[in-house]
């Protein structure tokens, strides 16, 4: 786990692509691409196989979600095909982890609690980033992300 | 009576005389009462002009009893003796078997029969998978990876990411999931212990040792499964 003040790599790369901090001001949580982290061509971006499921009950649950296809980008789901569950970046603003957790938690525990999972957590809390990039088991997915709502 | 009420009363009285069937390997009166039911629950779903509640239960129903359909073909094959020695009977029991667990994963918590009659099929099941254990191991599957360029809701057929439908979950009889419209290859085909879909099984008659190294022939990639596929 990684905490720092300094701007995030994925954020440097939204803004390459044309995503301002300003167009993303009010978003509560962010569901990105697998790579955001290490492509810069739009071209290349793929998202991870459960984001889109994970983008849509968020949104149901009234967060302010964003993918890159709100702004225009086009970028498609790989689909994979061992038992492991990727759920791509998911960058969370700290008042809506509880909620994030609880809708991570219920669909672990319903789905996917045997399986392992692969994710890369960002949370943002007054301007500090706490960064997870995890690939375990869902109970222990769980526990950190309690141990994070503090 | 409510017409709910009523029917689900009738489709709980035929999975007891499917079980009571079954019990006598009666495959061939046990088969014709699920195949039955599977399409009294797809006329209502598809074509009566029903509350969403009876088509919401009669897609659970529905599950079921193409889960006890199936269960009634590989019920039969291991009946058979040696079954595990014809090539054929083990590729169509190991699919049988994933189809029944999936659909029964799904439905059977929701129907109202007896635990007894839910016990005895999970662990018939388990049994059966025992077996395939014991016989040829954990086992190695096959898959590609894919890349879903675009994608349609199943149930209102707009784009899947910006529709207010959530995955996996029942509108009107029906399950809302992904449809892809635009698939392109992934990286790699992997050949893996834990796969997503356990259908696609590498058997040992399917590998060949040859001078370039070990051939794999005869064997599918990928499969198209779904557990309402009695709608159809």
């Amino acid at each position: 786990m990684n905490t720092n003040s300094d701007k995030w790599i994925g954020f440097k790369h939204l803004e390459n692509l044309g995503i301002s901090s300003d167009k993303l001001a009010d978003y509560e949580v962010l569901c990105l691409p697998e790579n955001i982290e290490i492509e810069t061509d739009p071209d290349k971006l793929i998202e991870a196989g459960e984001t889109v499921h994970l983008y849509k009950i968020l949104r149901s649950q009234g967060i302010k979600v964003y993918s890159l296809q709100d702004f225009g980008y086009d970028v498609p789901s790989y689909e994979r095909r061992g038992d492991t569950i990727y759920f791509g970046v998911i960058v969370i603003q700290f008042v809506v982890l509880p909620i994030v957790t609880a809708i991570i938690a219920n669909w672990i525990t319903e789905k996917i609690f045997h399986k392992s999972i692969k994710i890369k957590i960002h949370v943002v809390k007054e301007g500090n980033e706490t960064q997870i990039d995890y690939n375990g088991d869902g109970e222990t997915l769980l526990k950190i992300l309690k141990g994070l709502k503090g | 009576m409510p017409e709910i009420t009523r029917i689900v009363k009738l489709y709980d009285k035929s999975i007891n005389d499917w079980t009571l069937k079954i019990s006598k390997q009666q495959y061939r009166e046990a088969r014709l009462i699920a195949t039955k039911k599977v399409k009294q629950c797809r006329k209502i779903i598809l074509f009566d002009p029903n509350e969403e509640d009876l088509k919401n239960i009669s897609l659970l129903y529905g599950i079921a009893f193409r889960g006890l359909e199936e269960l009634t073909d590989l019920a039969e094959i291991v009946a058979e003796y040696e079954w595990y020695k014809k090539h054929e009977s083990v590729e169509r029991a190991w699919f049988l078997l994933q189809n029944c667990k999936d659909r029964f994963e799904s439905s059977l918590e929701f129907v109202m029969v007896t635990s007894k009659i839910k016990e005895t099929i999970s662990s018939f099941l388990d049994i059966i998978e025992k077996d395939f254990f014991a016989l040829f191991g954990p086992g190695l599957y096959i898959s590609p990876e894919i890349v879903i360029k675009k994608s349609v809701c199943s149930i209102c057929k707009s784009d899947y990411r910006s529709c207010p439908h959530l995955p996996n979950h029942i509108y009107n009889g029906k399950i809302c999931r992904s449809e892809p419209t635009e698939i392109g290859p992934g990286n790699c085909i992997v050949i893996l212990q834990n796969p997503k879909d356990l259908r696609c099984r590498l058997w040992p008659w399917h590998q060949e040792q040859a001078k370039e190294g070990l051939v794999l022939h005869d064997m599918p990639l990928i499969i198209s499964f779904k557990i309402d596929d009695f709608l159809d």
